[in-house]
């Protein structure tokens, strides 16, 4: 047994208001979620699962409001969070490995590496550009990503809606993931794409 | 584009929807090890992902002129300003509400699926949203139900039959056939309450399912809290997450139980809880009688009782009983109890950790669970019952008389002298 495997804090503690050094509860909890679709999209390209990374989101935060006194202040939540998300995708790739194929931990430290390298970009300006770059899309395919972002359809059936091939469909999702990303880092820059 | 950026293209798509097989996870990986574009290009896509539905609902783009299809129950995230008052509800429930700007009081998106049959006064009626008095019976696609307002939804499977009874502030429904599963947003004044032929569940925030069968109804708790009344006992019940009850056509009301006793097919389907009959009834008693250093304790015999160490780098206190393979000290299941002989020098929290290992025995850790209680000061017994415990380990569950192979006792500062003289399971 690892220590770690012995070591579980209760759920009522009254410690860690922040008074004895920290962030306190409901600050380090106001950060976390202000960081929330950054860091479940993080999560998310880990586990590829939608409801997985979402889970573990949920984790994040209830780890955050039993160790928020561990946050010296509110720059370093994100450091903090990004750690304690990569700890917490490991735990669930861990469990995933039975059933499925799963990254391995270097995999994960290099995309955790190129997150950080690349600017993790702050949640409110990133969603404004890809909002306005979503608009920008033609209706064809604006309404091929409400189908699998916003409907929840999965890539098969799509392609059973709309009579195409799967392969075509996948493909055409990441060239549109393409071309969004592009336009957000262009607008992120302060360009005018 | 190259044939490697179609390959990549086709494997990002694939992981994003759950779908990769072994060779095409192995090519995906193969990929990110190397590229850095193809990593830019997970993470991006990945991320736009997850926001495309949050822009998407700001939009109104899913209010009733366009058609909603769900493929299956969601996790429900949403975020606002009021983060600060969410966080008061995380901890019984996942409790975000949407600030939206609410509808009128029937605002109840139905989910539109071509076997789905609304009934309004007696006649079959083509519905968007779903009005009191309405009865759904749902096909083989399932059917959905969306409280656009404030984020709560409800999945009902194949076969169920409902009747809304009530909407608005205080919802009812009534679930005369089959199953639904519900994600429940905190419902303040209000609430939601689903009527079986056998009792009531009310609900004030949470996600859980409600199955009802000919001769039962089973109500199984994932997150958060919910009340169940109903059966020969007309005092409700408090049904908390990772647990289920039972109430049978003859009014019997069973306790809440672990849903974590529940083989997986069974706690899906809602099924019976005592799927399987309890071991022989036995006594197992540690402590200062079975102590010996030489088979791995951690803690020290100190005055006739054992002394717990200080975890480093924790302000825990710990004693822990040797690891006993492969037969266990005991099986867990509902019937057990644990009581603790032992004296602490400050009032602090007891947690006692199970450590639990497959039915069948072997050295395949299985999960932990978990036990904790305020205690004052002093020498007293504390006794804890298999429904105090719950998981502390995600995915893989601990199967019904799964062997308890270790145990922790811990308290936490400002207890420093934790003393245990016994530990005994029975049932």
């Amino acid at each position: 047994m690892g220590s770690d495997q012995l070591m579980s804090r209760p759920a009522d503690r009254d410690e860690g208001s922040g008074d004895g050094g920290g962030l306190g509860q409901e600050t380090a909890l106001r950060c976390v979620l202000a960081q929330e679709p950054l860091l479940t999209g993080f999560l998310r390209a880990i586990v590829g699962s939608r409801q997985v990374a979402e889970d573990l989101f949920q984790d994040l935060v209830v780890l955050v409001m039993r160790k928020h006194a561990e946050i010296p202040n509110a720059d370093a939540v994100p450091g903090w969070t990004r750690r304690a998300a990569r700890f917490l995708a490991l735990k669930a790739l861990e469990k995933r490995a039975r059933e499925r194929p799963t990254m391995d931990e270097t995999l994960v430290d290099l995309l955790e590496k190129t997150w950080v390298d690349d600017g993790e970009p702050a949640p409110d300006p990133y969603v404004a550009a890809l909002v306005r770059c979503r608009d920008r899309l033609p209706e064809h395919a604006r309404e091929l990503l409400t189908l699998r972002y916003v409907h929840d359809l999965s890539g098969e059936q799509i392609a059973a809606k709309l009579g195409r091939p799967l392969n075509t469909i996948y493909v055409t999702i990441t060239r549109l993931h393409r071309t969004l990303g592009e336009c957000i880092r262009a607008r992120l820059r302060g360009g005018d794409v | 584009m190259s044939e490697r950026d179609n390959d990549i293209d086709l494997l990002v798509a694939l992981h994003l929807d759950d779908a990769l097989d072994a060779p095409s996870a192995e090519r995906l990986f193969a990929h990110l090890r190397t590229d850095v574009a193809a990593r830019r290009l997970l993470l991006a896509a990945a991320t736009q992902a997850t926001v495309l539905p949050r822009v998407a609902l700001e939009a109104g783009l899913t209010r009733p002129s366009a058609v909603i299809i769900a493929r299956s129950p969601a996790r429900w995230w949403r975020w606002s300003a009021a983060a600060a008052a969410a966080a008061a509800s995380l901890l019984l429930a996942v409790g975000w509400w949407w600030t939206l700007p609410s509808d009128a009081v029937a605002d109840v998106r139905l989910a539109v699926r071509a076997d789905l049959v609304v009934m309004r006064g007696g006649e079959r009626t083509a519905a968007l949203t779903v009005q009191t008095g309405d009865r759904l019976e749902v096909g083989a696609s399932g059917a959905r139900l969306n409280w656009t307002s404030e984020g709560t939804g409800i999945e009902l499977d194949d076969g169920a039959r409902v009747v809304i009874e009530q909407l608005g502030r205080h919802k009812r429904l009534r679930l005369e056939r089959g199953l639904l599963t519900a994600e429940v947003a905190p419902q303040g004044e209000g609430g939601l309450s689903v009527i079986t032929p056998f009792g009531v569940v009310d609900v004030v925030g949470t996600r859980f399912r409600v199955q009802v069968d000919d001769l039962a109804c089973a109500v199984q708790v994932e997150h958060g809290a919910v009340r169940v009344s109903g059966g020969q006992d007309p005092t409700p019940v408090t049904v908390g997450a990772g647990f289920t009850v039972r109430l049978a056509a003859d009014g019997q009301r069973s306790a809440p139980a672990p849903l974590t006793l529940l083989p997986t097919n069974e706690r899906a389907n809602g099924a019976e809880v005592h799927a399987r009959s309890a071991p022989p009834a036995r006594v197992v008693r540690l402590g200062v009688e079975t102590y010996r250093a030489s088979d791995g304790w951690e803690g020290d015999l100190v005055d006739g009782t054992i002394r717990g160490r200080a975890v480093a780098g924790s302000p825990v206190t710990r004693i822990t009983t040797p690891v006993h393979r492969p037969e266990g000290f005991e099986r867990f299941d509902a019937a057990l109890r644990m009581t603790i002989d032992l004296t602490v020098d400050h009032p602090t929290t007891l947690a006692v950790l199970l450590v639990c290992d497959h039915p069948d025995g072997g050295t395949r850790w299985l999960a932990n669970v978990q036990a904790e209680r305020r205690i004052p000061a002093g020498a007293q017994q504390v006794t804890f019952r298999a429904e105090d415990f719950t998981l502390t380990t995600a995915g893989a569950q601990p199967l019904s008389a799964s062997r308890i192979v270790a145990v922790a006792v811990m308290t936490w500062l400002p207890a420093a002298d934790l003393r245990l003289r016994s530990l005994e399971l029975a049932r």
